[in-house]
């Protein structure tokens, strides 16, 4: 496996998921402090299971922690690491030294654009258990996951590691080309080796568990000869460009024509040299036209040639060394074993008795090798059962194999065995020749019983039994007891080294000891079978490759354990027996008196009913339809490494303890425990925040101050220039004709100057693009169609990933202003599948409408900031103000602590003191003072007090309201809908006021005061981390020439934003606090005479959208 | 016949999602319904309302959070004041006013969303047209 | 801007006779209430400085409509009409840019109500003591009363009051007025808006519903009614023959015949003399003479009254602002410095302007008086003498 290198992180660590972990990692990096997040959970997202069962649990909950959510995800501070686990927990300097390995991420989350494109794609997207899915509902990424586990069983037994798993997944869904064009990318002989490879994939297959392996090799048969018959010349793509280096082939076999074709297809010149008139090796000269078709044989041949592949035929090479002086900068011996091994005994000099391999040979390029009645095959491997079912086609009335092994032990396949003795042959086992006898010609073979002896260095040897002596009448003898390399017979044996068998010599590069020399295939593993010698030739290529270039071997073949996350799901135990076809063939007494192919081959219904039998064991086949889908996007790589990662943490928050390497972390200072989720939901949250607050202290040198950026109000007066922008979401949107003419019908409409389709918003590419077009055609107005509904900074339970980061993008990456952009949510009213184009065209141009009349309605949206500084002022003592004052002044902040004894609610008096402040460096106490008055507001509040007899007067920049008798002097707790907003954002500290923080009661119930003391800190910590307070963008703005001073948008608003300040002529005027102001609008529906109005929803605007919708079409009317 | 015209005004927080929701699953809404979106309920005014009906709404609905729910408070409250006194205008002027109705909803409610739609668009279907002509028309006469 | 049209409306109006002598500006209320408004400079770029069209627009639009300019103008400029008919010609021209109070919730109602199928509910006020024809020469014209008194509500305005309580003066007088049940909207607030258009079309139809309904006689309560079915009505429809009779008047004209008296009311009130129905009607004695006829009743008249009175700071639901709740407090704290106890006026516009300048959270306490409309002060008390 290999892996990056190990990053380095400084932040508290957060280890765990789910609704608790998600209220520590918003408190902390709101407060400005790093995190680094690690969950084993596949998304970080995701929350425990169960959850659901929680009793007080709201219908629509997911949806409320939406805003939360997206604060958290898409935060500078924040690492996520999901997917990941610690290793260990070191101590370091500064507190811990967390090693730990994430998994690899085969989709990128900051890429991925929820399309779904790929999902479509996905061959396997419609199984039991589809690879790529979305994750859970109340996830609000759409952003995808890919479940790859261990590579499959099939594929990690091919030599050339095929991807048999993407095939047959490919072939199950009808989806032939593809699955053929997996097979070709591993192996460009599939016509050749489905017919007679040895498919040790099947061997492995896990369904013969079950039933019987999937017949992996009759399928990629189906797929060339489907192939075949639709008349298609299957062809390689050329080598996209040329490199220097022309490299000699030698032997045309499966190993040379498979290191020819991948020396090739890197962009290498390859000549291959062959001594034999055509080209193949041992598949033409060896195989047998009835196993394998001489047209395959062409076909695939032919297709290597085209892709650029020169075979010189009739050439046999007697010198490397001479190829290298010619120019070739490397040679790759691949002669195979083209001589016959020989028997040894009396009378071997017979006429009538033949080598097997120069018989095949004689027979399948010269048509000259005859046979006689009565013929015997001495051996009993593939090339005997060749040889064997050939002489019975050439004519022999009897053919008989002799084999010293017993029927258990043949070295043929088992299927050439039956298929030869169906044939005919007879067989006589457990024997072996020992003379040949005859006058002039071969007359009989003397045989004894004989049989293998095994020696203890490995070898073996044959054990005749003298005295078991038979012989068989004959007047043909083929000895097919194996072959050698022939590298004497040519000379090269002069250059190269040899070892036993006259095989090359060569090292695990496939290097002989001559530089720039190479060998591969049977002539240097000695006889193999057709795929190892692809596997090898394609091996060798890669050391050529690396020898020539330096490189990295291109080509992969992976194991169990390269890729993937886990191991194979378990076999459905409803799962359906179901046997493997046989595939038909020619009747035996009619196949045997020709030489045309014995096998028929699946039909297409066959195969796709054979490949639905996978198991899929990986989840992923890795077929890479999906890459291809998100080509543009670029979010998926299959390819993937696990992450290693190193976090110094000064503190740890585990909210998950289960996740945890070790428990006995959980005993040590500074680890901090977020409740488990069981009874209540806020239980979980406050116990998050107290974990937060108290991580703080820990880790406030890691603090970091944001100061937002502060806006100029644009000058929207200039020419209204509209640049319409359709973000296609990767072509899943609608059909490209249909958005070409909701393009078209846009670029009509009044005021448009340009307009054009993106391949995404949410793309960084996709911002890119606009912000380019913006600068080229001088656009002053944006109206983006994309999934994006506002250009506003704030998320919403509708706001999602896809719709953030379009923002961040467009807005912080590039900087172009909010003000001028309209963002419109096409997506999801468009998304139907069945909808015609003329569907679409109408919906998009009835949703768009509103879109360009806003266009010209523009208003700026300003960001401006107010500057805040660190004085706290808690008032009221108890453990809760102790432990949250002690918590501030150790987190740096200046605290004045105020015990006021008139409280009956003081906690101060029920209980002895527990949290002992007298340690904290900037902690002001003040006994005994009464509280007057609290006003003001967040970074200028004013406290009133009478302190033995004398009135006092402190400033604040953030108020904590502790005990219950100074709310009233703070808060009108029945202004409006006050009650309601304690209900949402789990805001049990949070009053509608900006600033001031107050403890609801029902928090004391709920975890020990020291820790509420610590979450209240946290909070208080959160809104003091940026040194200067945000406005709201949507704030509305006052026209002191008409407001009246009502005071009913003061009525209304329960967040303390507006109120009334002398103005014009000793009247009053309303004024927004706009850093206090949330944004809802609702004073400006409320002002009797239209003096408040908002930038982004105004009176204008709204009374333009409803006069617009009731018009029907009147903006596109109005096209010039 | 020409078709009704339909407005919906749509409150930013569940309703809203209710919409998204509703668009992404393929649901369809009813074709005469135009919407436009607010901040929250509370955002708009009784004029907005009567100008609605002024420019030849047949129906308008306002989708709005429940009470409980207002992100900011007073919204759905506000809401209901305005439709209260809106009606009156309407029940003055002899609309119709059950062609002003405000319909509250949670955010994973996007079917009972899409249904309440639909009844609202048969309702004023059958109601037939608004006897409040808007201007165009009445030039037209 | 329709050079032509322009130059035909100040000749129609004599504003060629401007001397600008500024006592117009001087006067204006908007000016005195801080506002940088000048009639005479508006005059000066309609005669001369047309390009300058920003500050004729917002002239234009920004303008009370009070009259107390013309009331001042030594050379009889109809400066009122100037403003009309250049609202008429910008919005026409332009669209309605007059920014609207009640984001023109009330324009958009009155608009409405010019669908000739209209079937209105406009009667549910008309409660059983009081007594109403079927059919009869004479009517009731309640205006927009009914719809005031919703929309209003939550000022305490009760507008409806002052349509239940003429229609008792009448029966009083043995009057039983025709109620029409589709009367529109008299189009006042439109007019003043700029929508002509619309305002004839309401002028049409009011026409055609008393043709049918047989009306010869149609009584108001509400000065600005008076004013457009009185004067523009006949404008639009020269062969208009509707006699239109101010309840005022007509209540005058018959405490002067005798027989009919007041039951004694012991307070002190003041009397905002609404603009329409003083500079525009030229009504200013009827209230004066009326309300001297309450024995124990004491009129104290403010600072500014009669032909100078101030106006209640906003007309035709146009342009309120700060400056008008400025006139609205000054007009009040007027009231205040008479000592009365009572603000009586005549015109349900001033009664809601002035009222909702009382709902002021910063000063509350220093300019809220009762206030009551003349009609209905006068209905609770006469009685038959003899």
């Amino acid at each position: 496996m290999n892996t990056r290198e190990r990053d380095s992180i400084e932040a508290v660590l957060l280890v765990g998921s789910g609704y608790g972990a998600l209220k520590v990692a918003e408190d902390l990096v709101q407060s400005g402090i790093p995190v680094a997040w690690v969950t084993a959970r596949p998304h970080y997202l995701e929350l425990p299971l169960g959850a659901e069962a929680l009793a007080d649990w709201p219908a629509d909950l997911d949806y409320q922690f939406r805003p939360l959510y997206l604060r958290v995800t898409r935060h500078p501070l924040l690492t996520a690491l999901p997917q990941a686990r610690i290793l260990s927990a070191g101590n370091g300097t500064n507190g811990f030294v967390v090693e730990g390995e994430q998994d690899p991420r085969y989709i990128d989350y900051d890429l991925c654009t929820g399309c779904g494109k790929c999902t479509e794609l996905c061959p396997l997207n419609d199984s039991e258990r589809p690879p790529i899915t979305r994750r859970p509902a109340q996830c609000p990424t759409r952003a995808l996951v890919l479940d790859k586990r261990a590579t499959g069983a099939c594929r990690v037994a091919c030599p050339l590691g095929v991807n048999a798993q993407a095939y047959l997944a490919l072939t199950a869904a009808g989806r032939f080309d593809e699955a053929l064009a997996v097979v070709r990318d591993a192996n460009p002989l599939p016509g050749i080796c489905g017919r007679v490879c040895h498919h040790p994939c099947e061997t492995e297959c896990r369904r013969a568990e079950v039933d019987e392996a999937v017949a992996i090799r009759d399928i990629k048969r189906f797929l060339a000869d489907f192939e075949a018959h639709a008349g298609v010349v299957p062809s390689f793509m050329p080598p996209a460009q040329r490199r220097t280096g022309r490299v000699a082939v030698i032997g045309s076999g499966p190993a040379g024509l498979t290191a020819a074709h991948y020396l090739n297809r890197q962009g290498f010149q390859v000549t291959v040299f062959e001594s034999l008139p055509q080209a193949g090796g041992m598949l033409r000269a060896g195989i047998n036209s009835f196993r394998l078709p001489r047209r395959v044989l062409d076909i695939e041949i032919r297709a290597i040639e085209n892709a650029g592949v020169t075979i010189q035929t009739g050439t046999t090479v007697t010198s490397v060394q001479a190829l290298l002086a010619e120019g070739f900068s490397a040679v790759l011996l691949a002669a195979g074993t083209q001589a016959d091994l020989q028997l040894g005994i009396p009378g071997e000099d017979l006429p009538g008795i033949n080598a097997c391999v120069s018989f095949l040979r004689a027979v399948n390029l010269y048509g000259t090798a005859a046979v006689g009645a009565k013929t015997v095959v001495i051996g009993a491997g593939n090339s005997a059962m060749d040889a064997a079912r050939t002489a019975l086609r050439l004519g022999a009335a009897s053919v008989t194999v002799v084999g010293i092994e017993q029927e258990s032990q043949l070295p043929a396949h088992p299927r050439e065995v039956r298929e030869a003795r169906e044939e005919g042959v007879a067989f006589v086992l457990g024997a072996a020749p020992v003379a040949f006898e005859g006058t002039s010609a071969l007359e009989r073979v003397v045989c004894c019983k004989a049989r293998w002896q095994p020696h203890p260095d490995g070898s073996q040897e044959i054990v005749h039994d003298r005295e078991d002596t038979f012989s068989l009448d004959a007047d043909c003898v083929i000895v097919a007891i194996g072959q050698r390399a022939q590298l004497k017979e040519c000379g090269l044996d002069q250059e190269i080294e040899t070892g036993p068998g006259g095989r090359a010599l060569i090292d695990t590069c496939y290097a002989t000891p001559v530089a720039g020399v190479f060998a591969a295939g049977d002539v240097a593993s000695g006889p193999s079978t057709v795929v190892e010698a692809m596997a090898a030739g394609r091996a060798a290529a890669g050391s050529i490759i690396e020898y020539l270039t330096g490189e990295v071997c291109p080509f992969d073949t992976p194991t169990r354990e390269t890729r993937g996350v886990g191991d194979y799901p378990d076999i459905p135990e409803s799962l359906l027996r179901r046997r493997r076809p046989d595939a038909p063939q020619r009747l035996p007494r009619v196949r045997c008196r020709d030489f045309d192919e014995v096998d028929m081959g699946l039909g297409a219904d066959e195969a796709v009913a054979e490949a639905r039998r996978c198991l899929q064991c990986s989840v992923c086949c890795e077929c890479r339809a999906c890459e291809a889908a998100c080509e543009q996007i670029g979010a998926i790589n299959h390819f993937s490494s696990a992450r290693q990662f190193t976090i110094a943490a000064p503190a740890i928050i585990v909210a998950d303890a289960l996740e945890l390497p070790d428990a006995g972390l959980l005993d040590r200072d500074q680890v901090f425990r977020v409740a488990d989720l069981k009874h209540d939901l806020t239980d979980v949250m406050l116990s998050g925040s107290a974990a937060a607050g108290r991580a703080m202290v820990a880790a406030a040198k890691l603090r970091r101050a944001a100061v937002p950026r502060e806006t100029d109000v644009e000058d929207l007066s200039d020419e209204v220039r509209i640049g319409f922008f359709l973000c296609t979401c990767n072509d899943t949107l609608a059909s490209r004709s249909a958005l070409e003419r909701v393009r078209d019908l846009a670029g009509h409409v009044r005021g448009v100057v340009h307009s054009q389709l993106l391949m995404s918003a949410c793309h960084p590419a996709g911002a890119d693009l606009i912000a380019e077009a913006v600068g080229r055609h001088t656009i002053t107005r944006v109206v983006l169609a994309s999934c994006v509904c506002c250009p506003l900074e704030f998320q919403c339970i509708s706001c999602n990933d896809q719709r953030t980061r379009a923002r961040l993008h467009l807005f912080e990456r590039l900087g172009l202003p909010r003000s001028r952009f309209e963002t419109i949510n096409l997506r999801d009213s468009l998304l139907a599948e069945r909808l015609s184009d003329d569907e679409v065209v109408d919906k998009a141009r009835d949703l768009l409408r509103a879109s360009f009349v806003r266009a010209r309605y523009m208003a700026p949206l300003t960001q401006g900031r107010t500057e805040i500084g660190k004085q706290v002022i808690v008032l009221g003592g108890g453990d809760i103000g102790r432990s949250c004052a002690l918590n501030l002044d150790l987190q740096g902040f200046s605290v004045r602590l105020v015990h006021n004894p008139q409280l009956t609610t003081d906690p101060l008096r029920r209980q002895p003191h527990q949290v002992d402040t007298s340690a904290g460096n900037n902690i002001t106490h003040v006994e005994s003072a009464i509280i007057r008055d609290i006003r003001g507001q967040m970074g200028d509040f004013t406290i009133h007090a009478r302190q033995d007899g004398a009135a006092r007067r402190w400033r604040a920049d953030i108020v904590c309201l502790v005990d219950e008798a100074v709310l009233p002097l703070a808060l009108n707790e029945d202004a409006p809908g006050l009650k309601k907003l304690y209900r949402y954002d789990f805001a049990f500290f949070h009053t509608p006021q900006a600033g001031m923080f107050r403890v609801l009661p029902r928090t004391l119930e709920r975890v020990q005061e020291f820790e509420a003391g610590a979450a209240l800190a946290a909070q208080v910590a959160r809104s003091a981390a940026e040194a200067f307070l945000k406005d709201h963008l949507l704030s509305p703005r006052v026209d002191p020439e008409r407001c009246r001073g009502c005071g009913r948008c003061v009525d209304i608003c329960p967040f303390n934003a507006i109120q009334l300040v002398p103005g014009l002529d000793g009247l009053y005027t309303a004024e927004v606090a706009r850093h206090n102001c949330v944004g809802c609008g609702g004073c400006v529906g409320r002002c009797p005479v239209t003096a408040l109005d908002m930038p982004y929803f105004s009176n204008q605007l709204l009374e333009a959208l409803v006069a617009d919708a009731m018009a029907g079409g009147k903006t596109y009317n109005e096209a010039s | 016949m020409k078709r009704p015209n339909l407005l919906g005004i749509c409150c930013n927080w569940s309703p809203w999602t209710c919409l998204n929701a509703a668009g992404r699953t393929n649901l369809e809404l009813p074709p005469d319904l135009r919407i436009i979106r607010v901040m929250c309920i509370g955002r708009i005014n009784q004029a907005l309302i009567l100008k609605a009906f002024e420019y030849g709404a047949d129906g308008v609905i306002l989708l709005e959070c429940r009470d409980e729910d207002c992100r900011y408070g007073p919204g759905p409250e506000v809401g209901h004041a305005n439709v209260t006194l809106v009606r009156s205008l309407l029940d003055l002027l002899g609309i119709d006013q059950q062609r002003l109705v405000e319909r509250s909803f949670e955010a994973h409610e996007k079917d009972r969303m899409v249904t309440e739609l639909w009844n609202f668009a048969e309702r004023i279907e059958a109601m037939g047209a608004n006897p409040a002509k808007p201007r165009q028309e009445r030039e037209a006469v | 801007m329709d050079s032509a049209r322009i130059t035909k409306i100040i000749r129609d109006n004599a504003l060629y006779q401007c001397l600008e002598c500024g006592k117009c500006s001087a006067a204006c209320p908007r000016m005195l209430a801080g506002k940088q408004y000048s009639p005479r400079l508006l005059a000066q770029k309609l005669i001369s400085e047309r390009d300058d069209e920003a500050f004729i627009e917002s002239s234009v639009w920004e303008c009370l409509t009070c009259s107390l300019c013309q009331e001042r103008c030594p050379s009889g400029v109809d400066i009122s009409r100037v403003i009309l008919e250049m609202r008429s010609l910008l919005a026409a021209e332009k669209g309605l840019k007059g920014y609207r109070a009640h984001d023109g919730a009330l324009h958009s109602w009155m608009r409405m109500m010019t669908s000739p199928e209209l079937k209105q509910n406009r009667l549910g006020w008309v409660s059983a003591d009081l007594k109403t024809a079927e059919t009869g020469k004479v009517a009731f014209f309640s205006g927009c009363a009914p719809y005031f008194d919703v929309f209003f509500a939550h000022l305490g305005v009760d507008t409806l009051a002052i349509a239940r309580d003429s229609v008792r003066l009448l029966n009083f007088l043995d009057i039983e007025p025709v109620l029409l049940k589709n009367e529109r909207c008299c189009g006042h607030d439109l007019l003043w808006a700029g929508d002509r258009e619309n305002f004839e079309t309401l002028c049409r139809l009011n026409y055609e519903e008393f043709k049918k309904a047989g009306i010869e006689e149609i009584i108001v309560s509400c000065p600005e009614c008076y004013s457009m079915l009185g004067t523009h009505m006949p404008e639009v429809i020269p062969e208009c023959d509707i006699k239109v009779t101010l309840l005022l008047d007509l209540l005058q004209k018959e405490v002067r015949k005798g027989g009919k008296a007041f039951k004694p009311f012991e307070t002190t009130v003041t009397y905002q003399d609404p603009c329409r129905l003083g500079r525009v009607s030229g009504c200013y004695e009827a209230p004066r003479y009326l309300l001297g006829q309450i024995p124990g009743l004491v009129l104290r008249e403010m600072e500014n009254s009669g032909r100078g009175a101030i106006c209640c700071g906003n007309s035709g639901f146009i342009n309120c602002d700060a400056y008008s709740k400025n006139i609205q407090v000054q007009r009040l704290q007027e009231v205040s410095a008479t000592g009365a106890q009572l603000l009586v006026t005549a015109c349900p516009k001033c009664m809601i302007h002035l009222s909702c300048a009382m709902r002021d959270p910063a000063r509350n306490e220093k300019v809220s008086v009762p206030i009551r409309d003349l009609t209905s002060l006068l209905a609770q008390g006469i009685e038959w003498t003899g």
